[in-house]
């Protein structure tokens, strides 16, 4: 009878054992989880390194601690600038909230200048299809003292079914023939980058609306910025002012009627003609 | 009968396995889409979703139009993830399944790091196993029992919550934790005194139904209830001194130590899952909760903000979620919005009943919606299906809801009326195989108001018909639980069970005697003086505290029938109650309880009629005991509880208690069959 009694103890003390077992086993997955790696801070990610999002969430996360890649592989993003926040924003204990944050970014000093600064453009090698975005610290790096923002600069044309990437730096881009990836170009009405099929390519800035201005533009100002745009290598190519289908007009390098299309750029900035 | 059970349990299991593997995966799996909280568990295992970059912000492709079925391994770095667009972690033990599904993918033949389909074949696994258990766990016969269950495992099937099986979301571990507490409860609260296995497994169940999701919080104070409700060991061990038997806080407290102690856990488990909730979540329900819906409900956002001592400039912030205009949200005068905490909102309402009663009215709308999560989808992209598509394969329980959409009281009818039923239920017996259900059933509908409210107070009106689908499963299983306890007490009475030093006078096998091992029962009169943790399984061997009978008869005679001990207070009531003749229907004073005793009637008025519950059914102790001498016994004059003597009866009782041990084996030789009572049991007395 004791051994029944024991064996009737053994078996509760082993129904019990297991039941712990398997509540912790079940439980406590979830309470651990699964964190994610912590990457590479603020101070290593300086002007000049590159950052690809491969998902969504990368991309629309307020900071960045993916490890850089090399700018020679497929990125998105470069960094241009590493500034200090704003006093009154860098004093707080905690970093601000997602949407004080987003409110904040647009004030930052990160703007369309330094993109120009960066890439080397101007009014007559105008870029295009480069925006910038703002990457704050982490909670953590916030607590741990870090003040700084980081100023990147990023392609917004998407490429078929993938996000938007590039390859090769932006920096001083404007002189090499990889700029036509953010040189304006139109096919037909449609502003396209200068990588792709186009008919002509943008020079220098925006034409003024109808009437007097837009017809000296038209004769003297776009004839002059094209010749200086295409160097001596540009004899194939008309000036001309085009429509485009957002109601603008642009001054244009433009092949003549029945020639086959271009791609690349024939800024004699970026080296000469393409094809 | 027993192993008809157990093989019945087995055949059930297998036919919801294949039921929801059909259900699921058949012509073409379908699940519920993504949009965008699955990432904040995926990500915990290193998992992207396998959609192109470019689909993903396509509304007409994305994850939100298409089932993601397949994820791909991805390493994340930062804050990249957690909960919405920050790091902070987001804990469930939804990440258990979704490891599990991650492990049978590739064993199931499916091309990614993660299919959902293998989530579905899990949950589907579990779902069989636990309706398995069920099956077992509920009282009345198989036919009952499977009808329960069907409708139980439907109402999961259901159209309107069968998606989560196969999606990153959270509700998979709350429901069939959900599923999991309930048959724990009933493996508990069917006994007299709870087992240390049962009380673990439903603090472990309890666990991880409460680790699932914050909203869960619920139905904490249920299952803490559960885990105290039954003794689980003895009140009168002899080892306890004699100050704490006299203590009734301390008696009660001592023989629920081991409830207590597991309460405690998960109560500090709990306490501790909410403390490590994403501080972000709180920051959007504050702001969903006082925008999107407390101002919403009035037409006076200034008054209202002022109340709570906010800038009226954030007047136009009413009826937004907190992405809807962050120039406003990011503003310096929403800073102070941070200090206003769930007691304000509270307090706000209780200053407003009006507004509450609207809050209460929206919830029931949402509760009551046909299609809650109609903006998501059920198929996926290869299905060839229209995006945003819902699947229509089970709509049992959406015919239900239907209804309820056009007259959303109906979900209160239903609540308030399984509980109404159940409570009467409980009202009239103790009879734990009765009793037990039913407080199940009515812990059920309390657990649907009280994830109602948690919902409602806790993400506000916004996807309110999403967060209420918890609760819409619970109150679809009103119906099948308070089906089961009102009508599952009309069961065939077990076996008598005798205690092992009775039996061994009147030279039974105490093993024979005993209820079916896998059959719950626990025949409390017979544990007169013994141990009251005298169940099947215990049946074969003594009772650790138990006396000889001389003693037990001694010290039951001797205990105080009003005594500290909530236990010997019943049992003792039990027999004051039968009548004094013991030859007459002892039958009935050692294993059929009465019911309590009516309320005093006068000696004109007419007699009231007798509570149907618990249903009087044959005992087969003279078959079992003299099944010679049993035959031609004359059949005793019917039992009329009305006739028995109240609880103040004393004289008569002690009559009845003055008898000496032999006369007591004697009466019990001699006991007459088949019983006097009315009895539900088609097949009479037992072979």
């Amino acid at each position: 009878m004791s051994g029944d009694r024991r064996a009737g103890r053994g078996r509760t003390v082993g129904l019990v054992v297991l039941g712990i077992v398997l509540a912790v086993l079940a439980v406590a997955p979830g309470l651990v989880g699964g964190d994610p790696e912590p990457g590479v801070g603020m101070e290593d990610q300086g002007v000049g390194t590159c950052h690809d999002y491969p998902t969504v969430e990368e991309y629309y996360s307020p900071s960045d601690t993916r490890p850089p890649v090399p700018c020679t592989e497929p990125h998105l993003a470069e960094t241009i600038a590493v500034r200090e926040l704003p006093a009154d924003v860098a004093s707080r204990d905690q970093r601000p909230s997602l949407e004080a944050m987003q409110r904040l970014g647009p004030s930052l000093d990160c703007s369309y200048a330094d993109v120009v600064a960066y890439l080397g453009s101007d009014d007559e090698n105008p870029h295009w299809f480069v925006t910038t975005q703002v990457r704050f610290p982490t909670e953590q790096e916030w607590a741990d003292g870090e003040r700084r923002f980081r100023c990147d600069a990023f392609t917004a044309v998407t490429t078929g079914i993938d996000r938007p990437i590039r390859r090769g730096s932006l920096r001083d881009v404007m002189e090499r023939p990889e700029s036509a990836a953010v040189r304006p170009c139109l096919a037909g009405p449609e502003i396209v980058p200068c990588s792709r099929p186009h008919d002509s390519e943008v020079v220098g800035g925006e034409a003024p609306p109808a009437g007097p201005e837009r017809t000296r533009f038209a004769e003297r100002v776009c004839p002059e910025a094209v010749a200086a745009f295409l160097g001596d290598e540009g004899e194939d190519l008309v000036a001309a002012v085009h429509d485009t289908a957002g109601g603008r007009a642009f001054c244009v390098a433009t092949i003549r009627s029945g020639d086959p299309l271009l791609e690349g750029t024939h800024a004699v900035q970026a080296g000469g003609a393409s094809s | 009968m027993i192993g008809s059970h157990r093989r019945y349990a087995v055949a059930l299991g297998l036919v919801v396995l294949l039921v929801a593997l059909a259900r699921m995966l058949v012509p073409e799996a379908i699940g519920l889409s993504d949009q965008g909280d699955a990432h904040r568990l995926t990500c915990q295992l290193g998992l992207e979703v396998d959609v192109a970059w470019r689909d993903r912000i396509t509304p007409e492709v994305s994850s939100t139009a298409y089932v993601p079925f397949q994820w791909e391994r991805h390493t994340w770095y930062g804050e990249t993830c957690g909960a919405n667009g920050t790091g902070q972690p987001y804990r469930s033990s939804q990440i258990t399944l979704l490891r599990a599904a991650q492990l049978v993918t590739p064993v199931l033949g499916f091309d990614a790091a993660l299919d959902l389909r293998a989530l579905a074949v899990v949950c589907s696994v579990l779902l069989a196993g636990l309706a398995s258990l069920l099956y077992l766990a509920l009282p009345g016969r198989p036919a009952l029992r499977m009808v329960t269950v069907g409708l139980v495992v439907l109402a999961l099937l259901d159209r309107r919550v069968a998606g989560v099986f196969a999606s990153g979301y959270s509700e998979p571990a709350a429901l069939l934790g959900l599923l999991a507490v309930v048959v724990a409860s009933l493996f508990v609260l069917r006994r007299r005194v709870a087992t240390l296995p049962g009380l673990v497994a439903l603090a472990g169940t309890g666990a991880f139904t409460l680790t699932s999701k914050s909203q869960m919080v619920g139905v904490l104070p249920l299952i803490v209830l559960a885990l105290v409700w039954r003794p689980s060991r003895a009140p009168d061990q002899p080892s306890w001194p004699i100050r704490w038997q006299r203590t009734w806080f301390l008696g009660w407290a001592r023989a629920r130590a081991a409830g207590l102690v597991l309460s405690l856990v998960l109560v500090v488990l709990t306490a501790s899952y909410l403390g490590s909730q994403p501080p972000r979540f709180e920051e959007v329900n504050r702001h969903n909760q006082l925008f999107h819906t407390l101002l919403a409900l009035d037409d006076q956002p200034e008054e209202d903000l002022a109340w709570f001592g906010l800038d009226p400039a954030l007047a136009p912030l009413s009826g937004t979620n907190i992405t809807g205009n962050a120039e406003l949200v990011g503003s310096p005068a929403y800073e102070p919005v941070a200090d206003i905490d769930q007691g304000d909102i509270l307090r706000f309402y209780a200053a407003h009943p009006g507004r509450l009663a609207l809050l209460a009215r929206r919830g029931l709308d949402a509760a009551a919606a046909s299609d809650p999560s109609a903006y998501l989808a059920s198929y996926g992209r290869d299905s060839g299906e229209p995006p945003h598509t819902f699947e229509n394969r089970i709509w049992l329980w959406s015919a239900l809801f239907e209804i309820a959409d056009a007259v959303p009281a109906v979900l209160l009818v239903v609540v308030f009326g399984s509980l109404f039923v159940t409570v009467q239920v409980v009202r009239r017996t103790d009879d734990p195989e009765v009793e037990g259900p039913a407080l199940v059933a009515a812990g059920v509908a309390l657990s649907a108001v009280l994830s109602f409210w948690v919902a409602v107070l806790g993400d506000g009106t916004v996807e309110l018909a999403r967060h209420l689908i918890i609760a819409d499963v619970l109150v679809a299983w009103c119906v099948p639980f308070a089906i089961a306890a009102r009508f599952g007490a009309r069961r065939p009475r077990p076996e008598l069970a005798l205690p092992p030093d009775v039996a061994t006078k009147v030279r039974v096998d105490p093993a024979a005697s005993a209820p079916p091992a896998d059959d719950p029962v626990t025949v409390a009169p017979v544990t007169v003086g013994a141990a009251a943790r005298y169940n099947a399984g215990d049946a074969a061997e003594p009772v650790p505290g138990a006396a000889s009978f001389d003693e037990l008869f001694e010290r039951f005679v001797a205990n105080d029938p009003d005594g500290p001990e909530p236990g010997r207070g019943w049992k003792v009531r039990r027999w004051r109650r039968t009548p004094p003749d013991p030859a007459g229907d002892l039958e009935a004073a050692v294993a059929d309880p009465p019911p309590r005793p009516s309320p005093p009637v006068a000696a004109d008025a007419p007699r009231p009629p007798r509570p149907p519950l618990p249903s009087r059914t044959p005992r087969r102790l003279a078959a079992d005991v003299a099944p010679s001498s049993a035959a031609a016994e004359p059949v005793a004059p019917e039992h009329d509880p009305s006739e028995e003597p109240s609880a103040t009866d004393g004289d008569a009782d002690h009559d009845w208690l003055q008898l000496s041990p032999d006369d007591f084996l004697a009466a019990l030789r001699t006991r007459s069959t088949p019983s006097p009572h009315p009895t539900d049991d088609p097949g009479g007395p037992h072979p």
